[in-house]
């Protein structure tokens, strides 16, 4: 999904005079200003993200209004049958379902497994096993974005 | 999925900033493009600004203080997805206020040293009440050439002319009463991932020429601001501008050494003397960005002056605005 993810940012912000200072003037300023913050991903990638909380499902939605093209899958099958399909570039899933994706990515070539670590204990040991691990308590989506930034420059 | 109730935690993370991402009021802020036809926005704002010191080349002159107030309506509209127009008025009443038991100079048109020259305005403004006027309306069209998401170029041109006729021969003088084109570009960088933004102004501002003297001058303004939230960003700020001509305050004598103030100064170049001042300053401070919602935005500044020259010094100043959003998608 190529969204049009922009940041609505000023359009102008106009300085129309400025000096209030001599006997008159003001330092007056117009337009809009910086708006409402939203990420861009400058690398648009295809993402799987495996969940069925509404959290995971929130995740989906800011990852693709960020631009990326985001697919949520709630039940291992589904997984499965997602990650079979191809075409993902990550998928994002929880470390303690690592054994399902791992599975289901073993047969599928270039998918990277970004696993989200409920715990910081966890994710000593997922980063055994992983160059890249999210922290659920810790990481907003702006760490994931990069992440995923990560992944798809590495795979450029 | 063995562990389903686990799932929900597992991304509370995420879900706690996605929440404050996408929930409360920002249905669907980031379909928006940056900018399309038929966005809008009116703007109303409140300044309050009050001076001291006046930097001379002589010295300093800190015997008055002025307090200004400004209610001002602005506006734009997207004609296209990367032209813009836009209006601003401002309504501003400003009084003098002497901080010395002489006087503190008020500036009189009816004073009796007019006599070579004889002002052509006689209003009195330094009376110590507030006298107010329409003050310049500037309309102006900015061209969106660079659309982010990094980086924003927005090329403009605008033009300001007094909308009253105030007087400007006054320590409460709410303008020069002169036109100006303001030429310049505004920039935002906004880095990817990152919750900081930065902005900058840069205006060549050319003048109405008072007594045929150039008074032509640059503004700039650059600022850094962070998102605490999505719809709550925080900001600080420097403002400057620099005239490269126009007059020194030692400009004004015929001679220096037998001029006496205000006496010898009953010229037409001493009545536009606040037109011609060479002035330059550089203003600091900080300010806020808040949306309520998707359509409506508050906003606030502070600011004081760090360094000025041949004008007069801000001591403190703050701003308070509230803008609405017009969607041309809606």
């Amino acid at each position: 999904m190529q969204s049009r993810m922009k940041l609505l940012v000023a359009s102008f912000a106009l300085m129309l005079s400025a000096g209030a200072m001599a006997c008159g003037d003001s330092l007056y300023r117009v337009g809009k200003g910086v708006s409402y913050r939203v990420y861009t991903a400058p690398l648009p990638g295809s993402v799987l993200v495996y969940g069925h909380s509404e959290g995971a499902k929130q995740l989906a939605q800011a990852l693709a209004q960020s631009g990326h093209g985001v697919r949520l899958v709630e039940n291992e099958l589904d997984l499965a049958v997602e990650l079979k399909s191809g075409g993902y570039d990550v998928v994002i899933a929880p470390y303690s379902d690592h054994n399902a994706v791992e599975a289901s990515t073993l047969e599928v070539s270039g998918t990277t497994y970004l696993p989200v670590a409920l715990t910081s204990d966890e994710a000593q040991i997922a980063n055994d096993s992983y160059s890249e691990v999210m922290v659920a308590d810790r990481h907003e989506i702006k760490h994931y974005l990069k992440a995923i930034h990560k992944t798809l420059k590495e795979k450029t | 999925m063995a562990d389903v109730p686990g799932i929900g935690p597992l991304y509370r993370g995420a879900a706690l900033i996605v929440l404050f991402l996408v929930g409360g009021s920002f249905a669907e802020p980031a379909l928006a493009q940056s900018q399309q036809k038929g966005d809008a926005s009116i703007r109303l704002e409140f300044q309050h600004i009050r001076t001291g010191n006046f930097e001379l080349d002589l010295g300093t002159a800190d015997y008055w203080t002025t307090d200004t107030q400004v209610a001002m309506i602005s506006g734009d509209y997207a004609i296209s997805d990367h032209i813009t127009v836009f209006a601003a008025l401002p309504y501003v009443r400003k009084r003098f206020s002497s901080q010395v038991d002489w006087g503190g100079d008020p500036h009189n048109p009816n004073d009796p040293y007019w006599v070579d020259y004889v002002p052509s305005d006689k209003s009195f403004w330094d009376d110590g009440d507030y006298h107010s006027h329409w003050q310049d309306l500037s309309i102006g069209m900015s061209f969106l050439h660079t659309d982010g998401p990094r980086l924003t170029v927005s090329p403009f041109i605008s033009y300001g002319f007094p909308a009253s006729d105030y007087p400007f021969f006054a320590k409460a003088a709410i303008g020069k009463n002169l036109w100006t084109v303001p030429v310049g570009v505004n920039l935002i960088y906004v880095p990817y991932f990152s919750d900081w933004h930065f902005e900058g102004s840069f205006a060549y501002v050319f003048s109405e020429k008072p007594l045929d003297e150039n008074v032509d001058y640059v503004l700039v303004h650059l600022s850094a601001g962070y998102w605490f939230r999505p719809n709550l960003s925080a900001n600080i700020f420097v403002a400057g501008k620099y005239t490269y001509d126009g007059f020194e305050f030692s400009d004004f004598q015929d001679d220096p050494f037998t001029a006496v103030y205000p006496d010898d100064y009953g010229t037409e170049e001493w009545y536009n003397h606040d037109r011609l001042f060479a002035s330059r300053h550089l203003n600091v401070g900080a300010g806020f960005d808040y949306f309520l919602n998707e359509n409506y935005k508050l906003s606030g500044s502070g600011y004081t002056t760090t360094w000025v020259e041949s004008t007069t010094e801000i001591d403190f100043a703050f701003t308070l605005g509230v803008t609405r959003f017009f969607s041309g998608s809606e």
